[in-house]
């Protein structure tokens, strides 16, 4: 993924942030493009529900808690279960560039977009010569 | 990239079969490196079926296609788009069970998760004809 990119940063730095001891927490894979008009986010997040994700920022600070909605029943045995967390959380700084009161967000067949928009001076101005 | 398997190899049971299949190496090979992260697949039993869910975030129900032949299923995900997938596009058979019905099989599609149930059948009892000594 392209964690990378120079207008986000990610502080959860491994594939894992916590383990509550039955469900495991996961930083989930994302993408970032860019263009002049903002970034787009793609954060891979399968078999989490619109009601199951919460997004907020603080300042700077986006950060994504999203849970799964695929239980296990209790009576099910497990063969085999591999890159499955149960839950997903990701917090990421937002470059000054970026305008975190305009987000807008998509979930769709477990992948959220988010299109974060630039601020209007962080845009690229056409000057006009006369 | 697309991952294919020759479905005249001859194939292991179901957990053999899902060995071979947690060994892709989705981690180690170039295509994977930039853009493609290892795909979530589990196999759960009850006693009335086995669940096989596969996390495929990204692709639509029109994206994949499930049929069965001979006992083997084939699962075949190919988006329509061009942008790039968290995962690849794969095709992947899974040897079946003989105690799968495998005419009863279905398959369900929610939030980028495939669940493909599979229900248990008596498995068929071999047959054994007594020859006479004459």
């Amino acid at each position: 993924m392209n964690n990378q990119d120079t207008n986000i940063t990610s502080d959860c730095g491994g594939g894992t942030c916590t383990v509550d001891g039955t469900q495991q927490t996961a930083r989930p894979p994302y993408r970032v493009t860019e263009s002049d008009a903002g970034i787009t986010l793609d954060v891979a997040l399968p078999g989490v529900p619109k009601e199951r994700l919460t997004l907020s920022t603080t300042e700077s600070i986006l950060t994504l808690r999203a849970d799964r909605s695929d239980a296990v029943p209790e009576d099910w045995q497990a063969h085999r279960v591999t890159n499955r967390p149960g839950a997903y959380e990701l917090k990421i700084r937002l470059n000054r560039s970026l305008d975190p009161g305009r987000i807008d967000a998509k979930l769709e067949n477990g992948v959220l977009q988010l299109a974060i928009a630039k601020r209007e001076e962080a845009q690229p101005r056409r000057i006009s010569v006369n | 990239m697309q991952l294919t398997r020759n479905i005249n190899q001859p194939v292991g049971d179901l957990f053999a079969e899902f060995d071979r299949l947690f060994r892709i190496p989705f981690g180690r090979t170039e295509d994977r490196a930039a853009n493609q992260v290892p795909r979530g697949f589990s196999l759960y039993e009850s006693n009335e079926d086995w669940r096989l869910r596969a996390d495929l975030p990204g692709f639509a129900k029109e994206d994949v296609e499930i049929t069965v032949t001979d006992g083997v299923l084939r699962i075949a995900a190919k988006r329509g788009d061009n942008e790039q997938g968290f995962i690849a596009d794969f095709t992947q058979d899974v040897k079946l069970p003989d105690d799968v019905a495998a005419g009863q099989i279905s398959a369900h599609h929610e939030n980028g998760v495939l669940e493909i149930t599979l229900p248990k059948q008596e498995p068929p009892k071999p047959e054994t004809t007594r020859i006479n000594i004459n």
